[in-house]
C-alpha cells in the first residue's frame, strides 16, 4: 500500500518525478510497519510479558542522553557569540534530533530555520553539526574498540561453539575494515580517487572527523568539554539498550551489551536498509546470540529500543518544534498546570492500551480467563464415580500422562501440594490421569499438557470448584479457603 | 492553585509515582495467583467509573477533583471481594455483584475491551470536566462509561451452577479471544 502510494506520482517522461517529502514518509511508514509488525510476532512467541518498569525507564534514558547534549550545544554556539537559552537549546535539541531521523540533514533544517525565524546567523550551524557529528563517530569508535578489546579478555569462553558462535568474529572483521580504509585513505592514490569522487559528485572535499576538529583550533579543554557529553549520550543510550533487553529477560553483562550497542551503531554507519530497518535487530540477534543468548527475547529487546529510540525523540521533537515555531499553543496544551494533567491522562492511558495488548498477545487461547479463578463455589453437581469414595472435602489434581508415569512421580505432586503453604494436611488428596473422570468434571484440557487442573469436592462427593494451575501449588490459599467454607457449610449443614 | 510550575511538576511525579508503585504492587499480587487477568479488568473498570463519579462530582459542585483519590477509591471499591477473599477467607458470592459487577463483568461479552473502553471513557470525562471546564462533554463521557459497563453487565452469561453448565459455557466462550 505505502509503496503503490509512493510510485503513484512517478511519471516517466525521461524525468523521474517523485516528491521527496513521499519517500521519506513512505520509508518512516515502512519502518513503522515493519517494527509493528516484528514486535507483535515476536510478543506472541514470548511466555511472559516484558517489564514495563524496566520499559519506562529506558525511555527515560533515551530523554537523558539528548538532555546532556544541550550543554555541547549552548557552549558551540557561545563560540560564535550566539546565546542560547536552556529551555530554548533543549527544545532545539529534540527538534533536530527528532527530525534527523526522518530526514537526511533534518537537523540542519530545523536548527536553521528557528534561526531565520530568531534572526540570526546561520553560518555556525553548519560548522556545529559537523563538528557533532566529528565528536560522536570519534567517541562511538573509541567505546567500539575498547569493549572490543575487554571483552576479549574478560570473556574469551562465553562465545558458543554452534555456527552462531562464529558470528563473535564479524566484528573483528569491521574493525580490520576500518583500519584498512584509515591506511588507505593515508596513499596518494586512494587520496586522489576519493577527493575527485567528492569534488564530482558533491562539489566539495572530504574531511576526516579529526581535519574536522582541527580546522576549529580548539583548545584541548574545549576539545574535552564537546567530546565528554558526546562520550556520554553513547554511555547513557547504551543504558537504553540494556534496559530494553532486560525488559525481556536477557541480562548480558552491562559490558558485553555496550559492545553490542557500539557495533549496531557503527554498523549503522553501512546503509544497506533503508532507514536502517532491521538492522539493529538482526545484528543484536546474532551478535549476542553468538555470546549464547536466546534469538526471540534479543530480537524483542532490540525491537523495544529501536520503537524507543526512533519514534520518542521524533515525537518529542514535533512537539518541540510546534512549541519553537507556533506563536500560540492549543487550549489543550496552553497553561504548564494543564500540560502536565494532560501528559498525566496520555501516560495512563498508555499504559492501559499497552497492557491489554500484552496480555491479548501473550494469552490467547488460555482456557476461559473469566470463569478461570472466580474462586466462587455456584457449582454443586454429582459425580457418581466419586460420590462413593469421598468422606471429607477432596481435591483431585488431574495430569497429563506423560507427567506421572511412575508412582514416585504421584507421590511427588502430593508432596508438592503439601508443602509450605500448601493443602492443609486434614483434607483429601488424590491425583488423576483418568480421562473419563476428566471429561465428568469438565477437565479434559488438563491431561492434553494444559495447565494442571483440579477439582474441588466436597464431603457428599458433589464437585464444587475446578480450575487450572498456573503451577504447581500455585493456588494453594484459594484451594484452603474454599475447603474451609466447604467444611463449614457442611458442619452448618449437620448442626 | 499551584502558581509555580516547579512545584507542580513535582507534585504530579510524585502522585505519578506513587500511582504506578501502587499498581504494581496489586498487579504484583494478582500475578503470583496467576489472576493478571482479573487485575487488568477489576483495576480499569474502577478506576474508569471513579474518575466518571468525579465528572458527576465536578459538574455539580463546578470544582476541579483530584484524579487520584477518587481513581483509588474506585479500584479500591472494585477489587473489594478479592481483598475479602485473601482476608476475610470469603469466597466469591453473586450478591458481590455490588461492588461494581465485580462477579457479572467475568462472564459478560468481550470483558477486557469493555474494560479498557470504560477506563478510557473515565479518564477523559475527568480531564474534560476538571480541566478544561467542558461540563456537558465531560458528564457524556461519563455516562457513556456507566451505560456500556450496565449494557456490558445486563448481557453477562449466568454462573455454571451444574457440569452441563460448565461446559456449554466453556464451548462458548472458547471462540472468543478476549
Amino acid at each position: 500500500m505505502i509503496w503503490l502510494w509512493l510510485w503513484r506520482d512517478v511519471r516517466y517522461d525521461g524525468v523521474m518525478r517523485v516528491s521527496p517529502t513521499k519517500i521519506i514518509i513512505g520509508l518512516t511508514g515502512l519502518s513503522l510497519v515493519v517494527q509493528v509488525g516484528g514486535a507483535y510476532a515476536v510478543v506472541r512467541k514470548l511466555h511472559s510479558l516484558p517489564h514495563l518498569s524496566d520499559i519506562a525507564l529506558a525511555a527515560g534514558f533515551e530523554v537523558a542522553a539528548f538532555l546532556v547534549l544541550v550543554p555541547l550545544m549552548r557552549r558551540f554556539y557561545s563560540l560564535y557569540d550566539i546565546r542560547l537559552k536552556r529551555g530554548e537549546a533543549t527544545a532545539l535539541i529534540f527538534a533536530s534530533e527528532g527530525y534527523s531521523h526522518v530526514l537526511p540533514f533534518g537537523d540542519y533544517i530545523a536548527q536553521r530555520y528557528y534561526f531565520g525565524r530568531t534572526k540570526r546567523a546561520g553560518g555556525p550551524i553548519l560548522a556545529y553539526i559537523t563538528v557533532l557529528y566529528s565528536f560522536a563517530v570519534i567517541a562511538l569508535i573509541g567505546i567500539f574498540l575498547t569493549c572490543q578489546v575487554l571483552v576479549t579478555v574478560l570473556y574469551p569462553n562465553k562465545v558458543t561453539s554452534s555456527l552462531l558462535g562464529k558470528f563473535a568474529l564479524f566484528p573483528f572483521f569491521v574493525t580490520g575494515l576500518i583500519v584498512l580504509i584509515l591506511l588507505t585513505r593515508r596513499t596518494k592514490f586512494m587520496r586522489r580517487s576519493v577527493n575527485g569522487f567528492f569534488r564530482k559528485n558533491f562539489k566539495s572535499r572530504p574531511d576526516s572527523p579529526f581535519a574536522i576538529i582541527r580546522s576549529h583550533h580548539l583548545t584541548p579543554l574545549e576539545t574535552l568539554r564537546l567530546l565528554s557529553p558526546t562520550l556520554l549520550t553513547w554511555l547513557i543510550e547504551s543504558i537504553a539498550y540494556y534496559l530494553c533487553l532486560r525488559s525481556f529477560g536477557v541480562q548480558p553483562p552491562f559490558l558485553l551489551c555496550l559492545y553490542a550497542f557500539s557495533f549496531v551503531k557503527v554498523f549503522r554507519f553501512i546503509p544497506i536498509f533503508p532507514g536502517g530497518v532491521g538492522e539493529i535487530e538482526t545484528i543484536s540477534a546474532l551478535l549476542l546470540g553468538s555470546y549464547g543468548y536466546p534469538a526471540v527475547p534479543v530480537i524483542g529487546g532490540a525491537i523495544c529500543f529501536r520503537l524507543i529510540s526512533y519514534w520518542l525523540p521524533l515525537t518529542i521533537g514535533a512537539v518541540s518544534f510546534a512549541s519553537l515555531t507556533k506563536p500560540r499553543l492549543p487550549k489543550l496544551w496552553r497553561g504548564a498546570q494543564r500540560r502536565t494533567q494532560l501528559m498525566g491522562v496520555i501516560l495512563f492511558q498508555t499504559v492501559a492500551v499497552l497492557a491489554v495488548i500484552g496480555y491479548a498477545a501473550t494469552n490467547p487461547l488460555t482456557p476461559d480467563h473469566g470463569l478461570q479463578q472466580i474462586d466462587a463455589l455456584t457449582i454443586n453437581d454429582t459425580v457418581p464415580i466419586i460420590s462413593a469414595t469421598v468422606t471429607k472435602p477432596t481435591l483431585i489434581l488431574f495430569t497429563s500422562d506423560s507427567d506421572t508415569k511412575c508412582a514416585a512421580q504421584l507421590a511427588h505432586y502430593r508432596s508438592v501440594y503439601r508443602a509450605g503453604r500448601g493443602l492443609h494436611q486434614r483434607y483429601d488428596i488424590r491425583v488423576s490421569q483418568d480421562e473419563t473422570l476428566a471429561s465428568e468434571v469438565a477437565l479434559p484440557d488438563a491431561l492434553r499438557g494444559c495447565n494442571p487442573g483440579y477439582a474441588l469436592f466436597d464431603a457428599h462427593g458433589h464437585i464444587r470448584y475446578r480450575t487450572y494451575d498456573p503451577q504447581y501449588d500455585r493456588h494453594s490459599d484459594e484451594q484452603n479457603i474454599l475447603m474451609e467454607n466447604l467444611e463449614m457449610k457442611m458442619t452448618g449443614d449437620h448442626v | 492553585m499551584f502558581k509555580n510550575p516547579k512545584r507542580l511538576m513535582l507534585r504530579a511525579i510524585c502522585w505519578t509515582v506513587f500511582a504506578l508503585y501502587e499498581l504494581r504492587l496489586l498487579q504484583h499480587q494478582y500475578q503470583i495467583h496467576g489472576t493478571s487477568w482479573h487485575f487488568l479488568v477489576h483495576s480499569m473498570i474502577g478506576v474508569g467509573l471513579g474518575l466518571s463519579a468525579a465528572t458527576f462530582w465536578t459538574a455539580h459542585k463546578r470544582q476541579a477533583a483530584n484524579p487520584w483519590v477518587w481513581g483509588l477509591i474506585g479500584q479500591l471499591v472494585s477489587m473489594l471481594p478479592d481483598f475479602m477473599f485473601i482476608i476475610l477467607r470469603m469466597p466469591h458470592d453473586p450478591w458481590m455483584d455490588v461492588f461494581v459487577g465485580h462477579i457479572s463483568i467475568h462472564t459478560s461479552p468481550a470483558p477486557l475491551i469493555v474494560s479498557l473502553v470504560v477506563f478510557s471513557l473515565g479518564i477523559w470525562s475527568w480531564y474534560c470536566g476538571s480541566v478544561l471546564k467542558r461540563y456537558r462533554l465531560s458528564l457524556t463521557l461519563a455516562g457513556a462509561a456507566i451505560i456500556l459497563l450496565l449494557l456490558a453487565l445486563s448481557l453477562h452469561r449466568a454462573l455454571p451452577s451444574s457440569l452441563h453448565d460448565l461446559m456449554r459455557y466453556e464451548s462458548f466462550t472458547k471462540s472468543q479471544l478476549i
